[in-house]
């Protein structure tokens, strides 16, 4: 599975990578029980630093994503382990208002703005986004 | 043949092979890459980039070809002297020749290491870099890179059996036994025999063998970054050269420990300096499998291409060696020809430079 990260973005880095490697995670490139690089091989071969992995991979762990395991380092946990808390479901309705706000200033259709989310949620689960 | 025409032949040969390595270095480079500069996307046949390379080839060429000549004409002027100075011209002259020539490259690879740096600033090509980075997250953990441990089983094959068969025929070997053959193929040390005299070359062996298994294990370990734009591709190309490269590895390795072991077998149960013939002749098979390793990294280095990040630059001194605090790896893709090479700002690439220091110097010192 391969992750791409924008050094120029205004996105700080550890977040690009937790962002590209829960989506991994959705769309089935990364299952259950595959083992993420090891926190110096991936700052290497992303020519990052190390505490920035680390990071990623300690919010992966606080959410539930990986498990970290002494041998085996940070492995991802089955599809659907991770609930979605109430906390989450608070964070996904902020950053949903924020969208939409955005797309009410720019005089988006709400069809659209609502096709939008289906067609991102459909490609990640590989259904036809139509 | 003659025991000097067959030093003259390995020694020849060997001034060739570097000459024609050191000529090929900015074809050996990956593509994108010019004298340990980066070239960003689209600029590798700039016209001034193409003058860079024929300057350095002709520049390279013209120099090797100089001192060649110089040394054949020493050779020639005093090839009427006794054997002790005929020897010492046959063994010392083609070394100071190769190690000139290898001076020269390397000072006119800086020269155009310097002149491509401000050629790329002049033009601005910095900004053109690419700003994103890639990687594979599950290479590692789905495909192998380099060829496992147990493949280098029949190496320690070799070696047992070469050092069972000295182990096996201890009482017939002769007293004193020849430890070394000098470039014309006579023997030059003779020393008591002992089991440190008889079993050397098995150490020996087994300290080429730690070296190849150190290079395979580097190829596996060293940092594979990709290419943004074409990520997949570049991903296939890496496995495809990296396992390249271990199989050579592999290859080399038992070529030149079979060699090393047929070597022990002359020393040994040879008839001594009548076997200067043979051993002039078995000098060019290093000449061949070095020759043949080098053809093949070629072919296996074709069209690479390496995913520099902005700024990188600066982090490769004289263009050929990698030294950056802020890089993990210990082990990176070469940007002056092909294979690996170490993170010298990383502490562990000393320990590794130590380990090698002491297995090929202080190791057979101690033994002997």
């Amino acid at each position: 599975m391969i992750v791409t990260l924008d050094y120029e973005s205004e996105l700080p880095l550890y977040s690009q990578l937790y962002d590209e490697i829960v989506r991994g995670i959705a769309d089935g490139s990364l299952t259950s029980g595959d083992s993420l690089p090891s926190v110096r091989s991936l700052a290497g071969d992303l020519s990052i630093n190390l505490h920035t992995v680390n990071k990623t991979y300690q919010r992966l762990k606080q959410e539930g994503y990986v498990q970290i395991h002494r041998q085996k380092g940070a492995v991802v946990q089955p599809l659907g382990s991770v609930p979605a808390t109430p906390e989450f479901r608070a964070m996904m309705s902020r950053q949903l208002r924020s969208l939409a706000a955005e797309s009410v200033c720019r005089s988006m259709e709400e069809e659209e703005f609502v096709e939008q989310c289906r067609s991102a949620y459909r490609s990640l689960k590989g259904e036809d986004p139509s | 043949m003659t025991n000097e025409l067959a030093a003259w032949l390995v020694l020849g040969g060997t001034y060739a092979l570097t000459t024609g390595a050191t000529l090929l270095q900015p074809s050996l480079a990956p593509s994108n890459i010019l004298f340990g500069v980066a070239l960003p996307a689209g600029r590798e046949s700039d016209p001034e980039v193409l003058r860079l390379k024929r300057s350095y080839r002709s520049g390279v060429f013209g120099l090797s070809a100089l001192i060649a000549a110089i040394a054949a004409a020493l050779a020639v002027l005093n090839g009427g002297g006794s054997e002790e100075e005929l020897s010492v011209w046959t063994s010392a002259l083609p070394v100071a020749a190769l190690l000139l020539q290898l001076a020269a490259a390397g000072g006119w690879f800086v020269l155009s290491h310097g002149r491509t740096t401000r050629l790329k600033e002049e033009r601005g090509w910095a900004e053109e870099e690419e700003s994103r980075g890639a990687a594979d997250l599950t290479i590692r953990s789905r495909q192998r890179l380099a060829y496992p441990l147990l493949w280098f089983l029949p190496h320690l094959l070799v070696i047992a059996i070469s050092a069972g068969a000295a182990a096996l025929f201890y009482d017939r070997i002769v007293d004193p036994v020849i430890l070394h053959y000098n470039a014309q193929g006579l023997p030059d040390r003779i020393e008591p025999k002992s089991p440190g005299a008889v079993f050397g070359l098995n150490l020996a062996q087994l300290t080429v063998l730690a070296a190849f298994l150190f290079a395979n294990y580097t190829i596996g370990a060293a940092r594979l970054r990709l290419a943004p734009g074409a990520p997949q591709e570049h991903r296939d190309q890496q496995v495809r050269y990296r396992r390249g490269m271990s199989m050579l590895m592999l290859l080399l390795g038992l070529g030149i420990l079979v060699f090393m072991g047929a070597t022990q077998a002359f020393m040994l149960y040879g008839s001594g300096g009548q076997d200067g013939v043979w051993i002039g002749a078995i000098g060019l098979v290093p000449l061949l499998l070095a020759g043949g390793s080098a053809f093949g990294m070629m072919r296996l280095g074709r069209g690479r291409r390496d995913a520099p990040v902005p700024g990188e630059d600066a982090n490769w001194k004289l263009g050929a060696f990698y030294w950056n605090r802020n890089d993990a790896s210990v082990f990176v893709e070469k940007r002056s020809g092909i294979g690996f090479t170490l993170n010298w700002a990383h502490p562990l690439a000393w320990l590794f430079l130590l380990a090698l220091i002491v297995l090929i110097i202080v190791v057979p010192r101690v033994v002997g």
